[in-house]
């Protein structure tokens, strides 16, 4: 009986395999990176705001602290978002005819909500707090970037769990003394694993177990 | 008739049965099924998960099952596919904020909360402007910090869907502004002849502006000759008419039975029902708590028909008819020295204990309280007042104050003569105030007929568009107490003022916004209202005196009068009868009419009131109206909170039943679930029935507020409506009643099989391991359900004082060897080896908890409190009928001893939180893992459903999603705990120890760089607890409550063989009974 298939067949077959192989890890790396892109994590997008704040221009530019606007960011969970009138406290004096700041003073006008578009946000099922990362060393700029330098606000990191993980594991590398923590030029010393290790001990930092025991962030 | 004898049992018991009168040799039973060992039961114990095996035998077929698998798996790759969150948006506010609203940090506002007219003090979280759980005002009398089941259920009732949500004018849509040009227009008709067919129709009435309002109207300013009647199915008249006719007046009695050795309840459900019952409970658990180190504690009695908590938590209970109960107590008043007409028809058994209780009554003189259920008649009252005089309880543990309510009436006679006067046409318009006697009047008082039909104007104010408003022609939708501004009284004449935690959520009205209307002055708003009263009523010279008090009252959440304050003046003003004697009122009082009348100014009790000899008849079936535990008089119908909480002893969900002793049920052939016909007088009402062990025999009880035909959509049409039966002159009981079984049955969702920790069967696998996991199965369930015989290792431990100061180790394993303390592991340390020991060290908090079953009295706050700070659905009759109602918590009632005469334990179990768990080590996807402060942490997003940790938990403390069970409609979703996650279909979930309010003092602990204070913690069951019988807190801290308590010989684990060290402990149980009654 003829043979069914031409000799060739052998290379087509193992080709196949092979490029079967590749194929599907091909495609599971470019799902990887696709769910590590900003498409998905939304790292490094700016996001519309009705209004464009820069964060680099009262920050960067003109020196106004964290909290004074996000005032409850030291005692409360939620770092605070400033009402209209913390807003209207320079602007009523200041760029008050400004086309750009008319949603600001329209809410003023009539005492309802400036809406912004969340840029960071945690997943429903974990509970942050910001004031115990806040009073722990952690700085603002460790998640949210360096805000001086940002036009207009967007995430510097995923928030994956993975991510928040990394720091729960191993918080020395992060760790700052506590007049730093509003201080976004902040970079780590080249000893940080060694100030880190002696602020953690100052700071009473819980350890790793209890940082990555699932109750931590999740109820 | 009362017999204790159980070899006189009728021998044609039914086939369910079948052991009924034989011996078990079992200490403790949890129903009838268990106690007579059915086939039936054994079963159910060996599956351990009822609802599964069901799951099984399931007719679904091939093609359904596959179909249902194929979009399972289809649905369950498109979760996948939307990695990006959706935009969310955040809304600061424009004006600055209120201080201290930030999103997850939740501020409490004091307020109080009206039942019947009476004020309790509560506390309410808010989270950002939502209220969002109760919980009790530790600075208020009434509350004392605790909060019982409706207190906490009543949040649900503010997000209640089916609340009346606008003005209703015949049927359609109205408003308020026509409503108050309505009002304007019949106030000029009415003025005409002062109000001569104006009739207002309110509950009992205790608020001071409510009631100077009405005083006002009723004056010679507005209509003099309007009337107000008062009606309340459930009300304290009786009590009321006895201190009118036997103390000449209107009287409350306030108990301290912290200073009562012996206490004697002649049918008072006093621990849980009825104004004050917060503090009298945790004043008696502080009387008997003996982990303290007391070794003297109060002795309890009662005698009772419908078996009542407060029964089930006496030392000796003397079961009887309901019309016996007269009998006893005057049986009881002459053997302690109060002349009272003799009663007929008591056995000796009945005598002896009689004798015995008179005795001790007698030695304690002065030191002992004796209370009357509301559900007596004047008679028993005035007999139990005479009684607390002759034994000079009065000025000890008695204290007599003039009446809380503003107008003490006969609610019944009111109702009556009302009825009459629209009847004869003299009404021409009705104005009621958070009323229904559409559902709740009488069965023979014509009401809805004669209103209806004779009533030109039928204004009507009410939460709900109920039975009332749906046929009046004006419908005000009212505000719930948790968005009105008012004023209400507690039970010792504490004054609050309450304050709205929200703005109503339908514009709902107060009672005060619509007398106003028809005061002329209509639109004026509640807040105004009562501030001018109040501003009246205190008289301060500058206003910012009084903002100063205002401010004051508020927050705290009760008043406390400026000292100058004329007393006069306020009791005009609060609307109370002046006090007996006069310049008594102490004008530094907290409510200075409302203070103690001094003894000799107490008149003495007319004895012949009760001088006529009584003879209940012995033969006649009765039938005993009693509130129900979970709905009370029907008002709170609409509650699914409620309506799914167990009730207590009859562990009966969704339903009210017909529920007799098994003798009664013997007599005609009934089983759980039957339905009978319930006749008396010629009118019916069908039910089921539930046999109750314990329950008295001749006669049935049937609790009220079920059968609602517009409570909506939760309470619409469920259990039988016991209005249908109750007559004006028999409100509590009636004999004549004929039970008339119809073949019919009908299923009770009856949670007492559900969730059994099986004991045999566990000591088995711990027993032998290698039998059991090489298929040694069979044995399971086979062997005694319980280890009996063997103190020490059964589920619920009891001893008397006297066994207990004999031997302290009476509740410890194996006859005391390895002590709690001292074992490797807190709460409780096993003295059974094991290779499988996993020794954690916890460096930092280790959490625990300890359960005081002496202090427990069954009351199920601590369920709903759970319910409510956990975001536990509500599953529904149905799904309750299949084992699987979410309750974290649970309340396991045990009984001991004679089938009919059993003593009643309860033990609340929630997730044991083992330090060896079970569950830990079969789930396959670790959504159950250790914390490192030895929390069972449930890891939601993890949870794949398996339910093997749930099959392998000997707790039964776990819940499974079967469907998705959470409620999130945009009005659920503001009700829910927001630092608690909505569990989703397919997730098991259990009992956290509340976590989030651990994380929350850690949190602040440790930026104030401190250890978490023992105290700071406080899990949801702890805090409302009305008798401390919870306690949590850090066992790594040895001076910590929970460390102290687990130190104490009362100390024990559940299921100690098995070795899983759990770190919930509890603390036994120990009685008091009267050594002359030990037989």
């Amino acid at each position: 009986m003829a043979q069914i298939f031409h000799h060739s067949a052998n290379t087509l077959a193992r080709t196949s395999i092979l490029l079967g192989i590749l194929g599907a890890g091909s495609v599971l790396g470019v799902m990887v990176m696709f769910f590590y892109s900003s498409a998905v994590t939304g790292v490094g997008e700016v996001r519309e705001q009705p209004v464009p704040f820069s964060h680099a221009h009262h920050v960067g530019g003109e020196g106004i602290d964290c909290r004074y606007c996000h005032t409850s960011v030291e005692s409360e969970a939620s770092a605070g978002m400033p009402s209209t009138k913390t807003c209207m406290t320079c602007h009523s004096q200041i760029w008050k005819d400004s086309p750009l700041l008319e949603p600001v003073r329209a809410s003023l006008r009539s005492d309802r909500s400036l809406p912004w578009v969340r840029v960071h946000d945690t997943p429903d099922f974990a509970y942050f707090n910001h004031s115990i990362h806040v009073n722990k060393g952690v700085g603002c700029s460790t998640c949210h970037g360096r805000l001086d330098q940002m036009q207009l606000t967007f995430k510097t990191e995923t928030l994956y769990m993975q991510w928040c993980i990394n720091c729960h594991r191993n918080p020395t590398k992060v760790l700052r003394p506590r007049d730093k923590v509003f201080d976004l030029t902040w970079e780590p010393p080249l000893n940080q694993e060694e100030v880190g290790a002696r602020l953690a001990k100052e700071y009473n930092i819980p350890n790793r177990q209890l940082l990555t025991s699932c109750s931590t962030c999740h109820r | 008739m009362i017999t204790n004898d159980p070899n006189t049992l009728t021998t044609e018991a039914p086939e369910a049965r079948k052991n009924l009168g034989a011996e078990t040799g079992r200490r403790f039973w949890r129903s009838l099924d268990e106690w007579s060992s059915t086939d039936d039961f054994k079963a159910l114990i060996e599956r351990h998960f009822p609802s599964q095996l069901e799951e099984v035998l399931d007719p679904v077929t091939r093609r359904s099952f596959l179909k249902v698998m194929g979009a399972s798996l289809a649905f369950a790759g498109a979760t996948g596919c939307s990695p990006v969150q959706p935009t969310e948006l955040i809304y600061p506010y424009a004006s600055n904020p209120p201080a201290g609203m930030s999103p997850g940090q939740p501020l409490f506002f004091a307020t109080a909360m009206p039942f019947g007219g009476y004020g309790t003090g509560v506390l309410v979280e808010s989270n950002m402007g939502r209220p969002t759980k109760v919980e009790g005002n530790a600075m208020h009398p009434a509350s004392l910090g605790a909060a019982d089941a409706f207190m906490q259920a009543s949040v649900l009732s503010l997000y209640d869907p089916d609340r009346s949500q606008s003005v209703m004018f015949n049927g359609r849509t109205g408003s308020w502004d026509g409503f108050l040009a309505a009002m304007q227009r019949e106030r000029t008709k009415h003025r005409e002849n002062g109000g001569a067919g104006l009739r207002f129709l309110t509950g009992p009435l205790t608020s001071p502006s409510i009631v100077a309002q009405l005083r006002a109207l009723l004056g010679a300013d507005h209509y003099p000759n309007a009337k107000w009647y008062q009606y309340a199915p459930v009300s304290r008249a009786n009590h009321h008419a006895a201190s009118k006719e036997a103390l000449g007046g209107a009287f409350d009695f306030v108990y301290d039975l912290a200073k009562a050795d012996v206490v004697v309840s002649i049918d008072s459900n006093f621990l849980v029902e009825g104004p004050g019952h917060l503090a009298y409970a945790r004043q008696f658990a502080d009387r008997r708590r003996v982990s303290d180190g007391r070794t003297e504690i109060s002795r309890l009695y009662a005698v009772e028909s419908s078996p009542t908590l407060t029964g089930a938590n006496a030392d000796h209970r003397l079961r009887v008819k309901p019309s016996h109960v007269e009998v006893v107590a005057r049986a009881i008043a002459q053997g302690a020295g109060v002349t009272a007409g003799q009663g007929s028809g008591l056995d000796a058994a009945a005598a002896a204990w009689i004798t015995a209780v008179s005795k001790d009554l007698l030695a304690a003189r002065g030191r002992s309280v004796v209370i009357a259920g509301d559900t007596q008649p004047p008679a028993v009252h005035a007999l139990v007042f005479a009684l607390n005089q002759a034994l000079g309880n009065v000025g000890t543990t008695v204290r007599v104050i003039p009446a809380v309510e503003a107008q003490p009436v006969d609610h019944t006679a009111q109702l009556v003569e009302l009825t009459n006067e629209m009847e004869a046409g003299a009404v021409d318009m009705l104005v009621m105030f958070g009323v229904n006697p559409f559902y709740d009047a009488p069965a023979d008082v014509a009401f809805a007929a004669a209103m209806q039909g004779k009533v030109r104007l039928r204004v009507h104010l009410g939460e709900s568009y109920d039975e009332t408003g749906f046929l009046s022609n004006w419908h005000v939708n009212a505000a719930h107490y948790l968005e009105s501004w008012g004023d209400v009284v507690s039970y010792d004449g504490t004054v609050s003022i309450m304050q709205p935690l929200i703005a109503p959520l339908y514009d709902g009205k107060t009672p005060q916004e619509v007398l106003n209307a028809l005061m002329g002055q209509g639109g004026r708003p509640v807040y105004d209202l009562v501030r001018e009263h109040w501003t009246a009523t205190v008289k301060l010279p500058t206003p910012a005196e009084f903002d100063v008090f205002w401010q004051k009252s508020l927050n705290d959440g009760r008043v406390t009068l400026p000292s100058e304050t004329p007393a006069q003046v306020v009791a005009a003003t609060l609307g109370a009868p002046a006090p007996a004697a006069s310049g008594q009122a102490a004008t530094t009082a907290v409510r200075p009419v409302a203070a103690p009348v001094s003894a000799p100014a107490a008149p003495a009790v007319n004895p012949a009131i009760f001088a006529q000899p009584l003879a209940p008849s012995g033969d006649s079936l009765e039938i005993a109206f009693r509130p129900d535990p979970c709905l009370w008089d029907g008002s709170l119908a609409n509650n699914g909170w409620l309506q799914e909480l167990p009730k207590p002893l009859t562990k009966l969900t969704w339903d009210n039943a017909a529920i007799m002793g098994i003798r009664t049920a013997e007599r005609f052939g009934l089983v759980d679930g039957a339905v009978v016909e319930l006749g008396l007088g010629g009118r019916k009402v069908t039910a089921p029935a539930r046999v109750l062990a314990g329950h008295p025999e001749g006669f049935v009880t049937l609790h009220l507020g079920f059968g609602r035909e517009r409570a909506g959509s939760v309470g619409n049409g469920v259990g039988a409506n016991a209005y249908a039966l109750r007559t004006a002159s028999a409100l509590w009981l009636a004999s004549g009643l004929e039970v008339r079984p119809t073949g019919e049955h009908y299923d009770l969702a009856v949670t007492e099989h559900h969730n059994m920790i099986s004991a045999g069967s566990h000591a088995d696998e711990a027993g032998s391991l290698s039998d059991h996991y090489a298929g040694g199965n069979e044995t399971v369930g086979a062997g005694p359900a319980y280890v009996d015989g063997q103190r020490g290792r059964e589920l619920y431990r009891v001893a008397t004082m006297q066994e207990f100061l004999a031997d302290p180790l009476v509740f410890q394993g194996g006859g005391g060897h390895g002590a709690s303390a001292e074992g490797g592991h807190e709460g409780g340390g096993s003295h059974h080896p094991s290779m499988l020991d996993r020794q954690f060290e916890y460096k930092n908090n280790k959490w625990a908890m300890s359960i005081d079953t002496q202090a427990c009295i069954g009351c199920n706050a601590c369920v709903v409190a759970c319910q409510s700070e956990n975001n536990i659905p509500v599953v529904g009759k149905a799904q309750v009928l299949v084992n699987r109602e979410m309750h974290w918590l649970r309340i396991d009632t045990y009984f001991e001893g004679n089938v009919e005469d059993p003593a009643t334990y309860f033990q609340p179990v929630p997730c044991q939180q083992c330090e060896n768990a079970p569950c830990e080590t079969v789930c396959p996807v670790g959504a159950t893992v250790h914390s490192e402060e030895g929390l069972n942490d449930m890891v939601y997003n993890r949870c794949v459903g398996t339910r093997y940790c749930s099959n392998n938990c000997p707790f039964k403390v776990r819940r499974y999603n079967f469907i998705k069970y959470s409620d999130q409609s945009p009005l659920a979703q503001l009700r829910a705990n927001p630092n608690v996650t909505i569990r989703a279909r397919g997730v098991m979930e259990k009992c956290t120890y509340c976590v989030q309010r651990i994380w929350r003092a850690r949190i602040a602990s440790e930026i104030e760089n401190r250890p978490v204070r023992d105290g700071e913690i406080r899990t949801a069951c702890q805090q409302t607890c009305p008798t401390d019988a919870i306690v949590f807190g850090n066992a790594n801290d040895h001076e910590s409550r929970v460390v102290k308590l687990k130190a104490t010989k009362l100390n024990y684990t559940l299921l100690d063989e098995l070795n899983v060290f759990p770190r919930t402990s509890y603390l036994g149980r120990v009685t008091n009974p009267n050594p002359e009654l030990e037989a």
